[in-house]
């Protein structure tokens, strides 16, 4: 791999120099959107804001996003034979441009994603504070209150749950856990952090065009009526899936070729595991979402009547989750490779069955692809009930070896309660309410009754915020030393954990009962009868989004000014603690090679300070 | 697996732990059963036969996830508690027993649990829902689902585009529901099964109401939507009567007298209201 150029460290730039590849990116962008909307308005005689000038003017901006944040210096430029003269930059102006390392595009990712977060939340809490009351108040129409409804949905799936831990730990932390030096395509890499914030930003702002009226899942024919915000619903999480497939290359690539010596497939870490079959499921399923959201826009700007009456309009149902239901594994596939990731290194003991782990990452991600129509239960004929019935059932046989991994590994354990290990127990004891309760799903007589109601809104907010969310927050603070270089204050990492588990817990439990009692989901106003349990569940959603507010204040303050930490503060054996913290531009100061197994604690196995200098070699 | 109680060795060092833990749950599984009992009469009955399948299916799942999670939250505290480092202990735990029997007993178990509620409550839940289908002499009642609003025709009887939803209690009706324009789903909360309503196409729902009951006495006897469809989405319901058979004949009665005057307040067949949501 070539290393790109990198200005030496030493003279510091100014702060506007350090942001200035970025300012330039978003100036190109906005020129390119403005421009392209208005010569496409002025040819075809719409509206600037109209379907076809707005998605011209999305992707002449998307261009000049990418050229104006390095792409013009390091992509283009070389096709033309000229050399590159594209400076990387040092220190914190790495983040704000073009930048190959795979450390600091995660980090990118990792910031993003916490943005996009933070946005989505905040649209959950006027959802929240509009269901206070039966009727329609804080939000003056429906419309306001839908348009909240899709940026919530849509940046917390497409922005949040499928790119926090794999754009943002998988890009920082596969090499380093499988012993590389960078992934095998940095130019592409360095690029596909670039695609997020275009789709975060059409997402983010589609209310100013009416919003997202059909939520997060957009079915037709109800898009063909919508204001242009469908159009950036269209646009933003295409640009979302081209960034995840263009790290789904990088990890896939990293983990089959470039492991370090002795490092076996099964002797590989569970991240790593739960990264491939991650980024596999990605590589497969992501181009026909892409196709779902093309066709779905050329039925607004043709318009083609793929999905409309004279069409077939369950179509976009089986296209959107064809991609959606193995996407639910990876948001979820990634999360428990973080449970097991942490347990050993907590329970001082070796992880139990990591064949039995190594069975369920490959046998979830199989059935994965087999379960979609359970979503579609109603809408489909009988003929599909029972395939996808049994299907989804039986997806629930692999699911459980990652609970007989983690119970196997706790049990006879000499745990360590800290920030992280309490958070993946707190993950697996939320996403064990999310698995029970998909039981229930998929059983298509109990389904009939409880589809589209708020018991499937607890059912998948159980596991992928109670599930995902949390294993998200545990690696947060499990690799907080290692890509900072400090540690982050415990006690405020428990405090935040332990409101968290409860707020969240007295926000979706009562949904379930809500659902069963006749609430629909997607609703701004709901009959009286349903009044006191919603004040309930709204009262505990504050309190779960103030929650995040002190992991916030925690980890900022830690990352400014937190005690410096070891290089292996948990006395840990992957090698991405092997390395000083934070890790040097190539990650280890010599190749490592792996002589030792990695989950093994215990009496009797070396202590993670003679992997140390294993790892290091003799410097 | 001969090894003393909390000694070294592992998974079958800690027989006595593993009877405390088989002790506990063996006790929250108990009282779990004891309570879902009460818990469940709290949820209102379901008022049509079908409802009462899906209704049995959630119970009894409900029933047999009791051990299962009271086995994982079990296990989870209690290692938490006893497996937690004391003041002291600042070495590894002793090195990882083989728990190859427990694995695949785990495995054995998990496997048998799942094919099972495959077949019972699934496979044999849908066959008696499905067992409607062909019941001698059903109602027919056409929904037609549109931007926001129910209508229901009832062509044996001559009735159409009646608002209101009336049921004859203990007869089969062969609901075809369909749209006019976007997707809905038609749903009656204690009626419990619902189906979308698909533009261009045409479904049938084969309910058996079997409980007298109407919007006024109980909310979740109303139509509403479930399938998000515009602004107007939460509030596109309607009120349902499941009312006794020779008030049914005499509904029909009084409202065949009237099928002009309802034709007229018919819809248009081009959905003019279907208007764009304009931002
Ligand atoms: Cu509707």
């Amino acid at each position: 791999m070539t290393a790109p150029a990198r200005s030496p460290a030493g003279e510091k730039p100014s702060a506007l120099g350090t942001v200035a590849p970025m300012l330039r990116a978003a100036l190109w962008g906005v020129a390119g959107l403005a421009g392209g909307a208005a010569v496409t308005a002025l040819f075809s005689g719409a509206r600037v804001t109209a379907a076809l000038p707005l998605t011209v003017g999305y992707l002449v901006g998307l261009v000049g996003w990418l050229l104006g944040g390095g792409a013009w210096e390091h992509w283009v430029r070389p096709w033309f034979g000229v050399p590159s003269t594209w400076d990387e930059g040092s220190g914190t102006a790495r983040y704000w441009r073009y930048n190959t390392d795979h450390k600091v595009i995660g980090i990118q990712y990792l910031v993003t994603s916490g943005a996009a977060l933070f946005l989505a939340g905040l649209a959950a809490m006027a959802m929240r504070l509009e269901l206070m009351t039966p009727q329609l108040d804080v939000f003056a129409t429906n419309q306001q209150y839908n348009a909240f409804m899709g940026v919530h949905g849509s940046l917390m799936i497409f922005a949040v749950a499928v790119v926090a831990i794999v754009g943002g730990f998988g890009n920082y932390f596969v090499p380093l856990v499988v012993g590389a030096d960078d992934m095998p395509f940095p130019f592409v890499n360095g690029i596909s952090w670039w695609f997020v914030v275009p789709g975060v930003l059409a997402i983010a702002a589609s209310p100013l065009l009416g919003g997202i009226q059909a939520g997060w899942t957009g079915y037709a024919p109800l898009t063909s009526q919508a204001p242009d915000g469908q159009v950036l619903y269209y646009v933003g999480v295409f640009t979302l899936g081209v960034s995840s497939l263009l790290t789904a290359v990088n990890v896939i690539g990293t983990i089959i070729y470039m492991r370090a010596p002795g490092m076996t497939l099964m002797r590989m870490p569970m991240f790593a595991w739960g990264m491939l079959v991650t980024s596999v499921l990605n590589l497969l399923w992501v181009p026909v979402v892409g196709t779902a959201m093309t066709m779905g826009l050329l039925d607004r700007l043709v318009p083609t009547p793929f999905f409309n009456a004279s069409g077939l309009p369950v179509v976009w149902q089986d296209l959107f989750w064809l991609f959606g239901h193995p996407e639910v594994y990876i948001i979820m596939l990634p999360a428990w490779a973080i449970w097991l990731e942490v347990l050993p290194v907590f329970a001082r003991k070796s992880l139990f069955g990591y064949r039995w782990a190594v069975v369920g990452f490959v046998g979830v991600t199989l059935l994965s692809m087999y379960v979609w129509n359970h979503h579609m239960f109603t809408a489909t004929g009988d003929g599909r009930a029972i395939p996808f019935m049994s299907s989804t059932e039986i997806i629930s046989i692999p699911t459980g070896f990652f609970y007989l991994v983690v119970v196997g590994t706790l049990w006879g354990a000499r745990m360590r309660l800290r920030t992280p290990m309490i958070l993946v127990l707190f993950s697996v004891f939320n996403f064990l309410f999310g698995g029970i309760t998909g039981v229930f799903l998929s059983d298509v007589p109990a389904d009939y009754a409880l589809q589209d109601t708020f018991f499937v809104v607890s059912h998948f907010h159980y596991t992928i915020v109670g599930g995902m969310i949390f294993a998200w927050l545990a690696a947060l603070h499990y690799w907080f030393p290692k890509y900072t270089g400090r540690m982050y204050n415990e006690r405020w990492g428990q405090v935040s954990a332990w409101l968290q588990v409860i707020a969240f817990n007295g926000l979706f439990f009562p949904m379930y009962i809500a659902g069963m009692m006749g609430m629909n989901r997607r609703v701004a106003d709901y009959l009286p009868y349903l009044g006191g349990i919603n004040v309930a569940i709204s009262v505990a959603a504050f309190v779960f989004g103030a929650s995040f507010l002190i992991t916030l204040a925690n980890l900022w303050v830690s990352w400014l000014r937190g005690p410096r930490a070891a290089a292996n503060p948990w006395e840990a054996k992957t090698l991405e603690w092997q390395t000083s913290s934070p890790p040097p531009l190539h990650n280890f100061a010599s190749p490592p090679v792996l002589t030792w197994d990695m989950y093994a604690y215990g009496e009797g196995t070396p202590p993670a300070s003679a992997l140390a200098a294993l790892a290091q070699g003799d410097d | 697996m001969s090894a003393p109680a909390g000694g070294a060795g592992g998974g079958g060092g800690h027989r006595r732990d593993l009877w405390i833990v088989a002790a506990w749950w063996a006790g929250v599984t108990v009282l779990g059963e004891i309570l879902v009992g009460p818990l469940l009469r709290l949820y209102p009955e379901a008022a049509s036969r079908e409802g009462v399948v899906s209704d049995d299916a959630i119970f009894y799942l409900l029933r047999l996830v009791v051990p299962v999670v009271a086995l994982v939250v079990i296990l989870l505290v209690y290692s938490m508690v006893r497996f937690r480092a004391r003041a002291g202990e600042v070495g590894d735990a002793p090195a990882q027993a083989r728990g190859g029997r427990w694995a695949f007993a785990w495995l054995g178990v998990s496997a048998a649990l799942t094919v099972s509620v495959i077949f019972y409550p699934g496979v044999t839940g849908l066959l008696e829902i499905w067992k409607s289908k062909t019941a001698v002499n059903p109602l027919t009642v056409e929904v037609v689902a549109q931007q926001w609003e129910w209508r229901f025709s009832y062509p044996e009887l001559g009735i159409e585009n009646a608002e209101t939803l009336v049921l004859p209690k203990g007869r089969t009706v062969d609901f075809v529901i369909t749209s006019r324009d976007v997707i809905h789903s038609f749903w009656v909360p204690s009626l419990r099964i619902k189906k979308d309503a698909i533009p261009g196409e045409t479904r049938h729902l084969f309910l058996t109401p079997d409980r007298l009951t109407s919007t006024e006495e109980d909310p979740m006897t109303r139509v509403q939507c479930a399938e998000l469809c515009g602004i107007g989405h939460a509030r596109m319901r309607a009120d349902v009567r499941v009312v006794a058979p020779a008030d049914f004949e005499a509904w029909a009665a009084e409202q065949g007298g009237t099928t002009a005057s309802a034709a007229e307040g018919s819809l248009p067949s081009t959905p003019a209201r279907a208007q764009a949501v304009t931002p």
